[in-house]
Formats: C-alpha cells, structure tokens, sequence
C-alpha cells in the first residue's frame, strides 16, 4: 500500500518542477495514472475578487473536473450543496470554475498529486487569508462586521462552524457547533428551567450574532432590548418600575438556563433578599406580612406572590397591582 | 376540520410545486447540460404516538404543543437552475409544532427568505414550600380561583418572519432589504395575586416591519440604513383578577427604531466599524415614552500574522419622558453606559497563544430611586439589640467597572493543548446589592487527541465574586465546574458524550421579621438575623449522542440526555421556635429536579428513493420534593420518507 504514496511524492516533486517553468500547468490526472495538460479556463463572468496568496501566483486555474479526478466525492456532494447549487444560480460561476473560486488556482496542487503542503494552494493560507476568501462573497449587514467581532479576534475559520461543501441547505451551523466550544453552556441549557433550545425551537444564533453584533454579540444594542423584543410586555416603560428590570435583565435571570422557575438565579425569597436586607421587618408597618403569628415565612410564601408584576406596573406602588 | 383541509391543501400544492420544479429542473439540464441544475424532494409522512404516564403533564415536554395520534408531514425541496436557487422545508405540518423555512434567490438580485415556527411553552404552576423534617411541605396558603396547581395552563407563540432583498446592479451595489417579523401569543397562565392563583388569558402580538439600504462604497467600504417600526398589542385579559389585585400588565406600544452602520477596511491589516441606533418607545397604556440612543466604534488591527489588537467602545443611554398622571409616580430612572473592550492576540511563539483583555465599564444613572430599607427596633434571636434605624438601598448613581482578561494555549507533546484562562474584575461600588466590586474566575481546559480519531476533553471552572462594599446584604456568591467530554467521528458513525458538574453557593446577611417568642431563654422581638445565609445549588448533566451506519442501507441513532439538578435556601436551627415543637426545617422553596430524556431511532433505505424510519422517545421528570411536577411520556413514531 505504500507505493503508490510513494510514486505519487517521487510524480509530484516533478511535476512541481515542471509547473514552475512550464507556460501551462501540468495536472496529474490520478484516477487513470497519466498526465494531462489543462489549459487555464477564461476567468469567469462574475468569479468574486479573491485575494491572492503571494505564494499562488505561479500556480494557475485547472478547473473542477480535475479536481474531481481525486475528489470525487467531495465534488459530487459539493453539486448538490448550497453552495454549489448558489454559485452558478446567484454568482453566474459554472461548477468547472467552483473549487478554485475559493481554493485558488490548483496547477500546483494538482501537480504535487495532492500534497497538501505544497505551496500555491488554499489550506496552506492562514486562517484570515482563509475567511478573506469567504467575505469576499459574504460582506452583508449581518456578517458586516466580522473583521472587528470577538470569533475573528481569536482567530476563528469561517470552515471552523461552516461545512461548505457538504451542507445541503443553506450552510447556517446548528446549535451543536456553537455547543462544542462553549460548553458550559450546554448545561445550562439541560437544567429545568431554559429557554427551548434544546427542543429545537430557539437556536443560538436566534440571539446571538456569531459574525459580531453591534453590542458584544448580540442582535440587539443593548441585553434589555434583545430580551424585549419577544417579551415585549415587560418592556414597559411603566409609571412604576423596578430599576434592575429596566437596567439589565441579566441581574435576576440566567438567559440559557437555571434550576429556578423562571430562569431566575436563586430561588424566592433569597434572589429578593439579596439586595432588599430588611424587607417586611419593619413592625410599624401594618402590611408586615413577616409580622404576623404564623409569619409569611411560615406560609411559604414568595415574593411575587404579592408583588406579582414584578416588572413594571402602572397601578400603585410596590408591583402588587 | 379546517386545519386538515389546509393541511392537505398545503402538502398537495407542494407535490405539484415540487413535480413542476424538477420538470423545469431537468428541461434546463437539457439545455444548458448544467450539471448545477439539480432538484431534490423529499417527503415524509409520519405517525406519532404518545402514551402519558403519571397523574399530570406537568414539566415533561414543556416545550411541546403536539396534537398526538395523528399524522405529520415533513417536506423538503432543494433547487438550483442557471439562474435560481429555491430551498423548502417544512416541518411538522399537522403536528400543532410546525415549522417551515423558504429561501429563494433569482439570479443575484432578489432573494426571499422567510420562515414559521410554532412554539408552545406549557405553564405549570410551581408551588411553593418548606422542608420540614426532610419533608416537602407545600404552601398551603394559595387557594384556587379557577384554576389547580396541576392545571395545564400553556402559551402558544407563533411566530413568522420574512425578508426580501433586492440587489442592485451597478458599481458600487445596493442592496435594498425589506422584512416582516411577527410573533402572537395566545393562551393562558396562572397567575398568583395574594394568594389566590387565578388564570389570566393572554393575547399578544408583535409586529416589526423594517427596510433599509446596504450598500458598498468602493472595494473597502460598506455603510447600512435601517428603519424598524414595531406594533406591540396587548389584550390580556385581566377581568379574572379582582380589584384591587388586577393584573395591569398590559403594555400596548409603538416602538420605532433608526439604524445607521459602517464599516471600513483599508487593507487586509485594518479594520474599521461604527453603528448609531435611536429607539423611541411609546407605551400607548400609560403614555410613557423611552428613548434610547446607541452607538459603537469597534476597530480590528494586524501588524503581523502574529499579532493582532481589536477595541471596541460602546455607549448606550435610556430616558423617560414621565407622565404626572400617577398618584405617587417618581420619574424612571435614567441612565448611560460606556463600555470598551480593548484586546490583543500573540501567537508568535511557537505552540502558544497569548491573549489579553482590558474591559472598562462606566454607568451613569440620574432620578435613582430613593429606596430605604426600613428596621424596627429589635432584639435579634442572638440578642442583639438594634435601634430604629433605616438604611438606604438605591442604585449607584455612578459605578465604574474593570475587567482584566489573560488567557494561554499552550501545545503539549502527543498533540495535547492545555488552555488557561483568568478573568478578574474590580467595581468601585455595586451598582445594586447583589453585583459584584470584585470576581475572580479561572479556567483550565485540556485536549487530548487519543487514536480511531477520538477526542477527549476536560476543564475546571471557578468563581468568586463578592460586593465587598455592601452594608447591607453583603452578597458573596461561589462555584466550581467540572466538564468533560469526548468524541469520534469516522464514517461508520459519530459519538458525541459531554458530562458537566456545577456546585456554588450564594451567601447574603438575611433578615427575617418574625413574631416574639422566646428563644433559647431570649426573647426575640421582631427580627431573626441569619448571618451569611447560604442558597446552594449543584447539577450533574450528561448527555451524549451517537450515530451508527453498520451498513449502507441501515443507520442506527441514539441520544440520552440526564439532568440532576437542586438548589436551595438553606434555613438554619435559628428558625426552629417558629414551627411545632419536634420540627425542623432545613430548606425555602428548593428545587430537586431529575430529568430524563433519551430516544433510539433507525432508517433502512428499502430503495435509493424511499426509507422507511422508526424511532422512541422517552421523557421522565422526576421531583424529589413535589411529585405534582412529576410525568413520564413515551413517544413512538414510524415514518416513510420518499425522494423525488
């Protein structure tokens, strides 16, 4: 089984000699083990202005049938992929000039029968040069700011959350691949109380923008308002609010998931009581729940129980109406 | 009746759509010898059985609106001609679940998008209790008005949005875009108003209508507009709730949005971004009136391959116009937020990646609310005596955060990666009680690639925040978190196993108002002090999923997924001289909830266009405390899917 690998080193050290001199590139055609020489295809009509590596420039376009001699596969599942089924619908690009739209020009690559380190070929780019390559298509208002979010910062490949070649739908990562990286948050989503993600009726990018939002990641300028725009009745403004609702959502819920009703961080009473110390102690006041024999502690009750509009009301004082 | 016939209207217009399409399809293959022009459909009918166990529905499937014992329908098309592009996919059709997602693109001019989702979300009423003597003791206290503590009180949230873009052509391009978002909700939900649980209808829904420009200037540059307008309706029903208890939570509104954004990138190395937003709400009940104005300037910098710096500043402020209609009304607060985030990336060294993170936080606020806690003159259970006395309890009018982030991933021999990362934050004071002045959070994570292309996962989590400013509840909140995971994928099938383990605990200065009585020999006036008193919580969740395809006809699936969570406040023996004697209560309101969810399934190609497909589901809540939240339902189906 090693020498076919072999003879296909000792073919392409040749034939990348060959390439470097030669005015056409010499492609491998493995599949039937000759060489043919392809002619590099007219540019096509609307073929995306893809940023060339220094290192591609010697290397000219094959077109896709050569690349399909080796990739078969891939090239059968890349027809009827969105992309495939996008590029000569939308972009005018027929499939003979796909692979290298993106790949770059593959006479080099070709020749070296595939060796993936052989320079003048697309997985040899670094990742930025890589997701150039996809912005070059993909600059709407959505991925707009791609280039300042915190995924392109870390140094994330648009391949890393997107199978371009496979996916036959439009390509839009499910919630899993978000899940493999932050992981925490896949427990949060399984406790008791969580937003239905794992029910499939909320995706992660439903609130998030992975491509970079206009406050931190999120589709919204602010926590609040993301929140606010399904939950619209707790927007208010109301003549009598509560001022961390009307702050920030986050200072009493977990958004992905907690074991409290509601997704709220601690259970009642103590989410209350963790900034109102002395609420119901005061035995001057005759609505002193916590005041009577048997004491509302003793009735088990919770605070909203009372103060059930607990987010904003319009009708006297304390929520309680 | 009628959600058949539409049903069947839907599926036959599809069919027709479908055969129509894949004749278009292969007429233009025939000319155009495309091999691009490919359509496929599918069609699945399936058969959904459910068998309930255990007195309620309660918490199992609370996500679940599905009429059971009938058929769903799944349709799905995928086209691409010289010129067009079309995808259909709709989901659940008859289930009471549906879902469906359309996009079309027409050369590179027009593209439509849109998509529908059904989604109910049951209501359980969780009751509230003690434990004594190791006993769940629910509150007995709430009466029923029209609705039991069992009842299966559910929202239903439809929801549909589209959006259509037109592309202009020409140098430089314009994109004009056009979209509709919808959601309604009907349905009702318990509500409980002074003790009394009463059932309150909802009927909401929420409409945005928005379009805007998004155009191109030159190779670099690329500027939006948007313009949102959202129609909230809201016609709850609160005449069940008797006056002076009425519910009043219905806030119909206008709420109108201005969207401008740019980006700019001069070069490869550089990056440039800016956004404006103003947002006026008007809530059409009370004729309040909210305006918010955002803005943010975000750059990203490369000098080398190596290294990389981003910064980002955002602004955003909310004020009120008040109204003086309301006896006692004080204006709503205002308030404006700067935050900026400057990072920086260094993978220079070999096998090691660098990053760290300045994060600034300031936050203005004006007609903070002038909130005190009030204390009667007491004598503590530890006799204590304390005078009378109040303390104020507002927000900061001001507070300025700091947040420092490092990180490192380090390569190890054998292909290992070893991740650290530290986040550390200082406030000048708390905004509100329970925020933090100072956390402290770590984190390592280790990877290990092993053979047969499995990969092992590990990382250790932990937190300590505390605001150590408070003179009130002095909030301290603590957690570690263990995750592992592992997984494998070759062609034969795929294996995906993650297993999480969280425990914390919250710690506040609680104060329980409470009647005299005598304790320990003392004589307790009014007030129980409960010093650091704990909310303590741990969960235990697994999951894993798992593929097989043991032969090219047969494909094999499985997932399970357990949850083992609880969480408590933990009361202490200084409660004790206020239940009978001989009884002793260990926990407020706790959770201790098990859940359980797995499901098999298989499909067998019994030709290159038609599979056959069967599968089970099981879904178990289980509730230590309160066994009115229990419920186990299994789920069977068997499907047919054809290819066309």
């Amino acid at each position: 089984m090693r020498t076919p690998k072999f003879l296909f080193i000792l073919a392409a050290g040749f034939l990348g000699a060959a390439s470097a001199v030669g005015a056409e590139a010499p492609a491998a055609s493995l599949s039937s083990g000759t060489t043919t020489s392809v002619a590099a295809p007219a540019p096509a009509p609307s073929a995306p202005a893809v940023t060339t590596a220094p290192s591609e420039t010697a290397a000219t376009e094959v077109g896709a049938t050569v690349c399909a001699s080796c990739h078969a596969d891939r090239a059968e599942a890349f027809k009827k992929s969105w992309h495939g089924r996008k590029m000569p619908a939308v972009k005018n690009l027929p499939f003979e000039k796909s692979c290298e739209s993106c790949h770059g020009p593959g006479s080099r690559h070709a020749a070296a029968a595939g060796d993936k380190a052989n320079p003048g070929f697309a997985t040899t780019l670094m990742t930025a040069e890589k997701n150039e390559r996809c912005l070059s298509c993909h600059n709407q208002r959505d991925i707009m700011n791609w280039k300042v979010s915190t995924h392109n910062q870390q140094g994330l490949a648009c391949a890393k959350c997107h199978k371009v070649h496979e996916t036959e739908g439009p390509p839009k990562p499910t919630n899993e691949v978000c899940l493999d990286c932050h992981k925490k948050k896949r427990m949060e989503i399984n406790l008791p109380s969580h937003h239905p993600i794992i029910e499939g009726k909320v995706a992660c990018a439903d609130c998030h923008n992975p491509h970079g939002g206009d406050f931190r990641s999120i589709r919204a300028e602010s926590d609040r308002e993301l929140c606010v725009k399904c939950h619209a009745e707790k927007a208010g403004p109301f003549a009598q609010e509560h001022p961390p609702v009307a702050e920030d959502c986050m200072i009493c819920h977990k958004p992905h998931g907690s074991i409290n009703n509601n997704l709220l961080k601690q259970s009642q009473p103590f989410l209350c009581m963790t900034c109102h110390k002395m609420a119901h102690t005061d035995t001057t006041n005759k609505k002193n729940a916590f005041n009577k024999p048997t004491g509302a502690l003793m009735q088990r009750e919770t605070c909203t129980n009372c103060h059930f509009n607990i987010h904003g009301n319009d009708n006297g004082k304390w929520f309680t109406q | 009746m009628k959600r058949s016939l539409t049903t069947a209207l839907t599926i036959s217009f599809i069919a027709l759509l479908a055969g129509a399409l894949r004749a278009q399809a292969q007429d233009a293959s025939a000319q155009t010898g495309l091999s691009s022009a490919i359509t496929t459909a599918e069609g699945e009918a399936r058969f959904v059985h459910q068998s309930p166990q255990g007195p309620t529905q309660a918490f199992v499937r609370e996500y679940d609106g599905k009429s059971y014992d009938v058929g769903e329908f799944d349709f799905l098309l995928r086209s691409g001609w010289e010129k067009a592009l079309l995808d259909l996919n709709v989901k659940d059709l008859n289930s009471g679940n549906d879902s469906g997602s359309l996009d079309f693109s027409l050369g590179s001019s027009i593209n439509l998008k849109g998509n529908f989702d059904v989604l109910t979300h049951r209501l359980a009423n969780q009751q509230d209790g003690l434990v004594i003597n190791n006993q769940w003791s629910p509150n007995t206290a709430h009466t029923e008005q029209t609705v039991g503590q069992t009842a299966q009180d559910a929202i239903t949230r439809d929801f549909q949005q589209q959006e259509l873009t037109l592309s202009l052509p020409g140098s430089p391009e314009y994109r004009l875009f056009a979209g509709n978002w919808l959601q309604t909700e009907r349905g009702n939900r318990p509500v409980t108003a002074n003790n009394v649980v009463y059932q309150e209808t909802i009927d909401r829904f929420t409409r945005e209508n928005n379009f805007g420009l998004d155009l191109d200037i030159g190779q670099h540059g690329q500027a939006y507009y948007e313009f949102a307008f959202r129609k909230v309706d809201d016609k709850t029903d609160a005449t069940t709730i008797p006056a002076p208890r009425a519910v009043a939570d219905a806030a119909p509104q206008d709420v109108t949005t201005h969207k401008l954004a740019f980006r700019y990138n001069p070069n490869q190395s550089l990056s440039l971004a800016a956004g404006l937003s103003t947002r006026e709400r008007d809530n059409l009940s009370n004729g309040l009136k909210q305006y918010n104005y955002s803005g943010n300037l975000s750059a990203s910098y490369r000098p080398t391959k190596d290294l990389s710096f981003s910064a980002r500043l955002y602004e955003h402020a909310t004020q009120v116009k008040e109204q003086t209609v309301y006896v006692g009304q004080v204006p709503d607060m205002n308030f404006v937020f700067v935050k900026a985030d400057i990072e920086a990336r260094y993978t220079g060294m070999p096998g090691q990646t660098w990053t760290a993170a300045y994060k600034p936080e300031y936050t203005h606020r004006t007609n903070v609310p002038d909130w005190t806690e009030t204390f009667g003159a007491a004598t503590y259970q530890n006799v204590t005596v304390a005078a009378v006395n109040s303390q104020l309890n507002a927000p900061a009018s001001d507070d300025t955060k700091h947040t420092f982030q490092g990180g490192l991933t380090l390569a190890l021999p054998l292909d290992m990666e070893l991740d650290l990362k530290e986040n550390y934050l200082m406030a000048n004071r708390a905004a509100y009680e329970n925020s933090p002045t100072l956390s402290n959070d770590q984190s390592v994570a280790l990877t290990i690639p092993l053979p047969e292309r499995l990969f092992w996962t590990s990382s250790l989590d932990n937190s300590r925040s505390e605001n150590q400013r408070s003179n009130l509840t002095a909030f301290k909140s603590q957690s570690d978190t263990i995750m592992t995971g592992l997984t494998w994928s070759a062609p034969k099938g795929s294996l995906s196993f993650n297993y999480a383990y969280e425990r914390g605990t919250d710690n506040i200065d609680a104060w329980f108002g409470a009647s005299n009585t005598t304790y320990n020999g003392n004589t307790v006036y009014n007030l129980i002090n409960y010093p650091t008193a704990p909310y303590t919580y741990q969960n235990n969740v697994l999951s894993a999923s798992a593929t097989a395809r043991p032969t090219q006809k047969l494909t094999l699936n499985g997932d399970v997924s357990y949850t083992d969570a609880n969480g408590s406040f933990l009361i202490s023996q200084v409660f004790d001289p206020y239940f009978a004697a001989g009884q002793t209560a260990q926990a407020l309101n706790p959770t201790d909830v098990r859940i359980l969810r797995w499901g098999l399934g298989a499909r067998y190609m019994l030709t290159k266009n038609l599979s056959a497909r069967a599968g089970f589901k099981q879904e178990s809540w289980i509730d230590r405390f309160n066994s009115a939240n229990d419920g186990r339902d299994n789920i069977f189906n068997v499907g047919l899917n054809a290819s066309f």
